[in-house]
């Protein structure tokens, strides 16, 4: 699925300031981008914008040259996997429950349920462990990180968008989820759309980085190039924090 | 329409076994002793000569009788004339007052039983003897004695105001309920009281009656106050009753029930024996639901006590938890749909908060009582007030349970592609379940508490105990209604435990 963002500005509130300024992007099926930029610049508002979280003021999102239709958004959503800094897993449910509920409520039947949720446990190699029956507040950090991975893929959705997925995760762990996700890149064929402000990680996981400050976007080009001749004085500090 | 669902309600818990007894008249009471004991004697009388009586005791004051009488809840209750004139029908003229009656609301008064219950102001007899009190008109110089008045007294037309603006008054009052008022005088607490004439208690305190020397209170004859299209044949037997108790008399049965521990039926049925009325041999009294029942210690052989005080409990708790249960599953199928309104449009928010908080602040009397015109006395109304209760707490916290919900769940829940819907049912209200929990349970036990008070408008429950208990100033009889409803109300707060996941888990750790 081809993503094409065109000319967005979006602000919360009617007399708020304005978070993104007229952001133009294009992303091509297969491609991984990390979206880099200092915090509070407006990556999140904007990954919320490729699934229809929010909806621009003014420009479009388009999807295969498709204009995002409000009537489909529902459906449109499973077509993409979301994994936030927190996880979000659903205190009420299981780790099994969590990452089969919206197959539950799509009304899948069970056979195919659980064919499916071993394949996405596996993918995110919690297949062994016996944690499916526990609840999220007996689970890791990084465990979390992963239950929320299997259950964006559960749907095996074209785009993967990740918001700042290594947070509140140590860098060992940090390094384990990491490599999951090198693991997703190579055996699967999606997009994925990194959010982050660790470049470290973004060059690895990503091939082409997005440099947004201020909810404009200031570089956007590959990874190489973005080490080699970073253009602003940001661009500069952030490829200086790689050198320590 | 009302009636149906009156009749539905009623069924429902075969509350009243003579319910389906063809029309039976309704004698209602007051709830003070002289008015029970009254309505007891009319009721005996025509269950006597072969009626069915349905007794609705014990109601909350002259405005929930009169609003009964006048919406055809009651056929008969005594009232008194002074009330009648100042209160209900706000006219001057006593000879006018049949036809005023008649003309305006259909109810006719028949001849008076014959003692002035008038109002009077009673003090401790040590006092009055140390301040060297006779009339009311002395008060003018000791304005630093404090008066303790019912409710009644101080509010209405002929009461505080116009006596102190009469006698030019200027001491401090404050309003209690009339079975206290006695008692804060006890103690010392207050100086002095409004008292009836022909109160039992005048003599039982040791209280002197101030002389009303403006002839400032009216006369306030006993009356059986009545429907005008009762059967002149039931008319006639309670006309029976002209003139034939005086101050004296009256006074003495007062005292029968409040000093002496009899019950009110047992009070009335010897009267009417020595009038030779009824006959000799024993009448069983039918009991419904909403007569008191006073333990006689002297009459009765105390296990058989045992089983009616057993009975009439278990009949009051269970009367009391079906008015609860009735009133808060109503509640809940209101108030959450409202709260889930309030959460999704915070324009809607705005109103609904404050609509259902100012439902909270008027007075459960207030409330108990404004119901009457609407849905009569009984059970439906209280059911009514108490679901108007449980709004409160159930919509607030549903509102903000819904709204402490961290936006990554919401978040989340959005972007799996759940619709609105599956959101609300299975994230959402999932999330807010222990707050909402919270509020249901909140709804649950101030209803507990209300529903004592449903009493006054003949609704039964524990409150009827409680009623009856401060109308003779007996502590046992408000104990065996406030201590069950205290054991209900922790009984829900356990029960409420049950359904919380987190104290459930909490129990599980700490074992
Ligand atoms: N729900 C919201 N309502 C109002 N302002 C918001 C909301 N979410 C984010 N913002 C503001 O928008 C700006 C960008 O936020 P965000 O996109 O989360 O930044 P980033 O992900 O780059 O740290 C911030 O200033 C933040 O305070
Ligand atoms: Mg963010």
């Amino acid at each position: 699925m081809d993503i094409q963002l065109k000319r967005l500005s979006f602000q919360y509130h009617p007399k708020g300031a304005h978070i993104l300024k007229d952001v133009s992007l294009k992303i091509k099926f297969g491609e991984s981008l990390a979206i880099i930029g200092p915090s509070g610049t407006g990556k999140s508002t904007l990954l919320k914008m490729i699934n229809g979280l929010l909806l621009p003021q003014k420009g479009s999102v388009l999807l295969n040259k498709e204009p995002l239709h409000l009537s489909q958004i529902h459906a449109l959503r499973r077509r993409f996997g979301y994994v936030m800094q927190e996880a979000g897993l659903f205190p009420f449910l299981t780790v099994e429950e969590n990452i089969t509920f919206m197959a539950r409520l799509d009304g899948w039947d069970r056979e195919e349920i659980k064919k499916r949720l071993n394949e996405v446990l596996d993918l995110v190699d919690l297949a062994g462990r016996p944690l499916r029956k526990r609840m999220p507040d007996q689970l890791s950090g990084g465990q979390r990180q992963r239950v929320s991975m299997a259950r964006a893929l559960f749907y095996d959705p074209p785009v993967l968008l990740l918001d700042e997925p290594f947070t509140y995760l140590d860098s060992l762990v940090s390094e384990e989820l990491l490599r999951e996700f090198l693991k997703v890149k190579e055996q699967l064929n999606k997009t994925i759309i990194l959010v982050t402000h660790d470049l470290r990680r973004a060059c690895r996981l990503a091939d082409r980085i997005c440099l947004l400050s201020n909810g404009v976007i200031e570089q956007d080009t590959s990874v190489q190039k973005f080490l080699t001749s970073p253009k602003s004085h940001l661009a500069k500090l952030f490829v200086q924090t790689l050198e320590k | 329409m009302k009636r149906l669902l009156i009749f539905i309600l009623f069924s429902f818990v075969f509350l009243l076994p003579n319910a389906w007894a063809k029309e039976p008249i309704r004698i209602g009471s007051k709830h003070f002793t002289e008015n029970y004991l009254l309505a007891e004697m009319m009721s005996q009388l025509l269950e006597a000569r072969g009626y069915s009586v349905e007794r609705v005791q014990g109601l909350g004051g002259t405005m929930v009788c009169f609003e009964a009488l006048r919406n055809g809840e009651l056929d008969v209750y005594p009232e008194y004339t002074g009330t009648l004139l100042k209160q209900i029908l706000k006219i001057k003229n006593e000879n006018k007052m049949s036809s005023v009656l008649k003309e305006r609301y259909d109810l006719e008064i028949l001849p008076a039983f014959g003692f002035n219950n008038s109002y009077a102001i009673a003090l401790n007899e040590d006092l009055a003897e140390e301040k060297g009190l006779k009339k009311i008109s002395d008060l003018k110089y000791q304005y630093k004695l404090k008066g303790g008045l019912s409710y009644e007294f101080l509010r209405r037309e002929d009461g505080w105001e116009d006596l102190a603006a009469a006698y030019r008054l200027s001491n401090r009052v404050m309003g209690m309920e009339h079975g206290l008022a006695y008692e804060a005088l006890r103690h010392d607490q207050t100086n002095f009281t409004d008292a009836y004439t022909t109160d039992a208690k005048i003599e039982r305190y040791n209280l002197r009656l101030l002389e009303d020397d403006l002839n400032f209170f009216p006369i306030y004859k006993a009356v059986p106050f009545v429907q005008s299209n009762l059967p002149e044949k039931v008319k006639s037997i309670l006309s029976l009753f002209e003139n034939q108790i005086d101050e004296a008399t009256m006074t003495r049965l007062n005292a029968q029930v409040e000093i002496n521990k009899f019950s009110f039926a047992e009070v009335a049925r010897t009267f009417l024996k020595e009038k030779g009325w009824i006959k000799k041999k024993l009448i069983p009294v039918k009991l419904s639901a909403q007569s008191p029942i006073v333990v006689a210690p002297q009459a009765e052989k105390k296990n058989k006590a045992n089983v009616s005080l057993l009975k009439e409990l278990s009949q009051n708790c269970f009367e009391h938890l079906f008015m609860v249960l009735v009133a808060l599953s109503l509640g809940v199928v209101v108030a959450i749909p409202i709260g889930v309104l309030a959460y999704r449009n915070e324009q809607w928010a705005h109103f609904i908060l404050p609509l259902t908080g100012l439902l909270q602040t008027i007075p459960s009397i207030a409330l108990l009582a404004l119901m009457i015109p609407l849905f009569g006395i009984g059970m439906l109304p209280a059911i009514v007030a108490l679901f108007l209760y449980s709004l409160l707490p159930i919509v607030r916290n549903t509102y903000v349970g819904l709204n402490g919900i961290e936006a990554v769940y919401r978040d989340t829940a959005r972007a799996l592609g759940m619709t609105p819907k599956q959101r609300l049912w299975e994230v959402e209200l999932r999330l807010a379940y222990p707050t909402l929990l919270a509020g249901i349970k909140t709804a649950a036990i101030i209803n507990i508490g209300t529903a004592t008070l449903a009493a006054f408008i003949g609704a039964g429950g524990l409150g009827e105990p409680i009623v009856t208990g401060l109308a003779l100033n007996n502590h046992q009889l408000i104990l065996q209604g406030a201590i069950p409803a205290a054991v209900l109300a922790i009984g829900v707060e356990l029960l409420f435990r049950l359904f919380d996941p987190k104290k459930q888990l909490s129990l599980e750790q700490s074992l």
